[in-house]
């Protein structure tokens, strides 16, 4: 259980990074001068990442934060399908930039909370440890 | 208006000015998907927006100040000075430095991030004794 909890935090933490990295892209899209493609492929890549988060939420039976993560999935799906939309819905469209800062919160929040669950655990897994040569 | 009268008000007015901000930037993030899909037609709304709201972050130093505010909270407001200045100078050196100007999408996360904390770091009634005047 402790090491599906290590996990999760750090599948969480990395969807963080790779979310900062994609802002990054779209960064160098815009004013970087390198066009949108990467930010697209990268896109497409960084949309399963969730899926992993939800699964090791699971594992780690992370309860509300399961519910959170399959939450951040329904988004980050959302999100790459908003640019599709930009002849017939541009309005709708115009969201993904604040469904990104959404799913940056959104992944933020999981990350920390993951963290703190995965600390707790470490704090009663190590306890007993320590308490040992005493008892003994 | 003595002191102990001006602080409280100075508090509130910054709970105030902090949230409008944070609404703001929520609606500038908007803005950049409306001129990237084109949704209204080729407009450099985000651009012009940004000149707009852009006033509160001093405002809000100066509302710290006035509140008494702690210093960690006037750090925090201080440095959402810096960076949202730094913010608006990015996209003028994409020409010379394009990488550098490329961080206006990171950083307008950063401004974010911090702008939510130091909304978040003040309530809206001041605590008796408490933050105000520290």
């Amino acid at each position: 259980m402790h090491v599906s909890r290590v996990v999760f935090a750090a599948l969480a933490w990395l969807f963080v990074g790779l979310v900062v990295l994609q802002v990054f892209y779209a960064g160098m899209g815009l004013l970087g001068g390198a066009g949108m493609r990467q930010h697209v492929d990268f896109g497409y890549f960084v949309s399963g990442v969730p899926l992993l988060v939800l699964i090791a939420a699971g594992a780690a039976r992370a309860g509300q934060l399961a519910l959170y993560s399959a939450g951040l999935l329904v988004i980050t799906f959302v999100q790459t399908a908003l640019p599709l939309l930009r002849d017939d819905l541009p309005f709708v469209a115009a969201l993904h930039p604040v469904n990104a800062l959404a799913i940056f919160w959104l992944g933020l929040f999981i990350a920390r909370r993951a963290t703190t669950l995965a600390r707790q655990r470490v704090e009663e897994t190590t306890e007993p440890v320590q308490a040992r040569p005493t008892a003994t | 208006m003595d002191g102990t009268g001006a602080a409280p008000l100075a508090q509130r007015c910054f709970f105030i000015v902090a949230w409008l901000l944070v609404g703001c930037l929520i609606v500038q993030f908007f803005l950049v998907g409306l001129d990237l899909f084109e949704a209204i037609g080729e407009s450099e709304l985000h651009r012009d927006f940004a000149y707009v709201y852009g006033w509160l972050t001093p405002i809000l130093v100066l509302l710290a100040t006035v509140a008494g505010l702690p210093r960690r909270v006037l750090l925090l407001t201080v440095a959402l000075l810096v960076l949202y200045a730094i913010q608006t100078y990015l996209p003028t050196i994409a020409d010379t430095l394009p990488r550098i100007a490329a961080l206006h999408a990171i950083n307008a996360l950063l401004v974010f991030w911090l702008a939510v904390q130091v909304a978040r770091s003040v309530p809206w009634i001041p605590e008796p004794g408490g933050t105000a005047g520290r």
